[in-house]
């Protein structure tokens, strides 16, 4: 496997879709990355040092340490200029920069005097962000300084592949059962972004193993993962939440839209066919629960899911119920 | 005690080559990516004047950090 790849600095929209690959927008701080930053810190004696990621209209914090911040708009981001270029940026002194005297986080009463930026570029070119250090004197920088920074930045990609890799189903492709529940986290706590959770859970899969074979099963599993991939809009996420199971998290939806949507992708799997089990179909159950003032936890809204994906089962399965209070809670494990 | 701090490195190193059939495969090649970048940083902190032991205590909390992710592909691969 190659690390290195020619720089891609004119597609940003190529840029973007890296970044959103990383899947680390958003996401709660992970001590990985604060030891990085708390190590850079001490080792170049900086007051500030941060992991700053590139959106396309703001700079997002993944880890931050000398000042409370978590993202700022991209136009005052002194790594937006980083990131435009395969080398370091290097700023002695802020107040004698014409691109930064004039920046609010330069002219503010404990203005930022220095900073010194390597970009984060991906195996495949893109600069996602940059690893920096920051000040509130002038400084002059070494090349040393520069030397050890640029090595914590690669650092600091590998790191974030090895990341991806953790979060990533190897069977299906979607996400992993932990990078899953990450996002549902994230989720919980933006409660200004309407979110539904789907748990979806293919009929009969012991029947398909035990008639078919194992390889039947992961053909399966690999067809549906397609099928609800395909159908599903670019805010969406979806992982394999358990042997058979799936979840699909919603996002930016209404309850009675995500209905539409998950009637939409049973039936694409009803219909599609799999010549591993030809002439039998898959087909598959889906519980639904939206996320509202009332769910106490992202537990809570699993459990919610969970318990009307079992009616779904109950009531004969291949279709789609909604949770509602008078469903049974579902305790302990459910029954496939 | 190991006299140079890129010796954890190295050992991790000949540890994923021992291994590299048991652990996932698609972690391999990100792992060895990731070590020749730890031996990278040790080398860069060496030039810098940094002392050995704290070379050596920043190559720990960075193996250290990555541990619970492999951890993580290897559960997920493994289902266990």
């Amino acid at each position: 496997m190659s690390f290195t790849s020619k720089l891609k600095t004119h597609d940003e929209h190529g840029r973007l879709a890296t970044l959103k690959r990383y899947q680390i927008l958003d996401t709660a701080p992970e001590d990985e990355f604060d030891e990085i930053i708390a190590l850079v810190k001490e080792v170049l004696g900086a007051p500030i040092a941060a992991i700053s990621l590139i959106d396309s209209d703001r700079q997002w914090f993944k880890a931050i340490s000398g000042v409370e911040l978590k993202e700022t708009p991209r136009s005052v981001a002194f790594c937006d200029h980083t990131i435009r270029s395969a080398h370091p940026l290097v700023v002695e002194d802020t107040t004698r920069d014409a691109r930064f005297e004039a920046n609010p986080f330069v002219t503010d009463a404990q203005g930022l005097r220095c900073y010194l930026g390597v970009p984060l570029q991906s195996p495949d070119g893109y600069n996602v962000g940059s690893l920096c250090v920051m000040g509130f004197e002038p400084r002059s920088f070494t090349n040393k300084d520069i030397d050890v920074l640029r090595s914590f930045a690669k650092l600091l990609v590998s790191q974030m592949e090895l990341r991806l890799v953790s979060r990533k189903d190897a069977l299906t492709g979607t996400l992993s059962r932990a990078g899953l529940e990450e996002r549902l986290a994230a989720a919980f706590q933006q409660t200004d972004r309407p979110s539904v959770l789907l748990m979806i859970d293919i009929d009969l899969f012991k029947r398909i193993n035990d008639h078919f074979g194992h390889q039947a099963g992961d053909a399966s599993l690999k067809h549906v993962a397609r099928i609800l991939q395909e159908n599903l809009r670019k805010v969406d996420e979806i992982g394999r939440y358990g042997g058979e199971e799936f979840a699909i998290l919603l996002r930016d939806i209404s309850e009675p839209e995500a209905c539409k949507l998950a009637d939409r992708l049973r039936q694409k799997v009803s219909v599609g066919k799999l010549a591993e089990i030809s002439p039998e179909r898959v087909t598959v159950s889906i519980g639904l629960a939206g996320l509202d003032p009332f769910v106490a936890s992202v537990d809570e809204w699993i459990r919610r899911a969970d318990t009307a994906l079992y009616q779904a089962k109950l009531n004969g399965r291949n279709q789609v119920v909604v949770y509602s209070a008078s469903l049974v809670p579902l305790h302990g494990n459910r029954q496939s | 005690m190991q006299d140079d701090p890129s010796d954890a490195i190295h050992d991790a190193d000949f540890f994923i080559r021992r291994w590299q059939d048991d652990l996932p495969p698609r972690i391999v090649p990100v792992l060895q990516e990731h070590h020749r970048n730890l031996v990278d940083l040790s080398r860069t902190l060496k030039a810098a004047g940094r002392s050995p032991e704290e070379i050596r205590q920043c190559v720990h909390v960075l193996i250290t950090s990555y541990e619970h992710k492999l951890i993580e592909v290897i559960a997920t691969e493994t289902g266990s």
